[in-house]
């Protein structure tokens, strides 16, 4: 493969990555599928550490297509590896800020049925960052979407009303994925 | 690797089958056709409009050049930062976060500037009487006129790369696109006035970078 020694910053390809996507943006079709398929555990493992269960897979996907369609936007000379997590960065924080658009109005029907997946989207990746919430946000957070309650019961719990409960949910979900946007080195 | 062990997966299979070669991208190339539109654009803005009159005492003066020079700063900055910020493993990197915080500068200093060369000038007349709204709009339509063909251009390049920050891509697109526009028409525009400049320039130019922002990340989700 004629891909020039990487003089950037990082020194080598370990896993040869980047030779393979050079090859693929030729229209190498064997080194491509090699590429995927390698790929593809490691976005696995990626989202498994950020997102619950039942969402990982969709995201597996989206980036792998995001990767095809984007091939074009990484260049030779470049090292891989940066390429590939700001894809798969950005299809994180697409994913948490979905989960908190349709966090507080979709809730309430969904409460307690095995299927609250939107509403769990974000659980995994919120454990670390609650911290930096507000005491109010963090506290129906943590009961609302990772303990399983409904709005209702958490606003009896907190003692603050329904609609604050709701709001305070969406603005804390928002602020995560502002937060993870601009700190520059999530991976 | 245990590639040959894993199991057929349809995806990959479409998207081995969808598999073409491409061209990398690059952003001096598209630098490169950035710069020669707007050397197209403002060949074809002052042949049709004229440059203005007094162009041999403007070249002279201080205020034409801060205004000429503000303009195009913010536009290459801004178009920097713009196209670099289409590379996924970039929009993160040290050396984007320098052109945002400079793109957040330059406008700011640039203001203070023309404070400046306005305080050495004579402020005699009224504030409002300075600000011609008259000619004001029109100045301001056509900056606004003036951005369209960059805000375009970086609209395309936009969906061709892969912004992981579509916001602020978009805004600097249509902050880029602006400062051109203003460039491109400050040599067509008589008024120099610091005040002018501000009021009326500024307005354009957040306008655009206004729209930009909400109007390109609709456009080029990926």
């Amino acid at each position: 493969m004629t891909v020039p020694a990487a003089p950037a910053r990082d020194t080598a390809d370990p896993r040869g990555w980047g030779a393979m996507m050079a090859a693929a943006q030729r229209g190498e079709v064997a080194p491509y599928r090699r590429l995927l398929s390698e790929l593809r555990p490691w976005l696995l493992r990626y989202f498994a550490r950020r997102l619950p269960p039942s969402s990982v897979e969709d995201a597996v996907q989206d980036t792998l297509v995001a990767i095809h369609t984007k091939r074009h936007t990484w260049q030779p000379d470049r090292p891989f590896g940066p390429w590939l997590a700001g894809i798969a960065r950005y299809k994180w924080i697409d994913r948490l800020r979905a989960a908190s658009r349709h966090a507080a109005d979709e809730l309430p029907e969904t409460l307690s049925t095995p299927d609250h997946e939107a509403a769990v989207t974000s659980a995994t990746a919120l454990r670390g960052l609650m911290a930096t919430l507000k005491p109010a946000q963090a506290e129906v957070i943590r009961l609302v979407k990772l303990d399983g309650l409904s709005i209702e019961d958490a606003a009896a719990r907190t003692g603050q009303s329904p609609a604050l409960v709701k709001v305070n949910i969406h603005r804390g979900l928002a602020r995560l994925a502002r937060l993870i946007e601009s700190d520059s080195d999530a991976d | 690797m245990p590639t040959d062990l894993a199991p057929p997966d349809p995806l990959i299979d479409a998207l081995v089958a969808d598999l073409g070669a491409v061209t990398p991208r690059r952003w001096t190339h598209e630098a490169a056709l950035l710069a020669g539109l707007i050397m197209v654009e403002a060949i074809l803005f002052l042949s049709l409009s004229a440059l203005r009159d007094d162009m041999p005492r403007a070249m002279a003066s201080m205020a034409f050049w801060w205004k000429a020079g503000s303009f195009g700063l913010i536009a290459l900055v801004a178009a920097a930062a713009m196209l670099v910020s289409l590379d996924p493993a970039t929009t993160n990197a040290r050396r984007l976060s320098g052109l945002w915080r400079a793109m957040g500068l330059i406008a700011p200093a640039a203001l203070a500037l023309g404070w400046l060369i306005d305080a050495g000038a004579s402020g005699g007349t009224a504030l409002l009487a300075r600000l011609e709204w008259r000619e004001g709009l029109d100045c301001l339509a056509t900056v606004g006129l003036l951005s369209l063909p960059p805000v375009l251009a970086l609209a395309l390049f936009m969906r061709h790369g892969a912004p992981t920050q579509p916001e602020r891509t978009a805004a600097a697109a249509g902050l880029a696109a602006a400062g051109f526009g203003a460039f491109v028409f400050a040599f067509h525009c008589p008024h120099d006035d610091p005040l002018y400049v501000a009021v009326w320039y500024g307005v354009a130019v957040l306008a655009v970078t206004g729209l930009a922002r909400i109007i390109l990340p609709r456009l080029v989700r990926w």
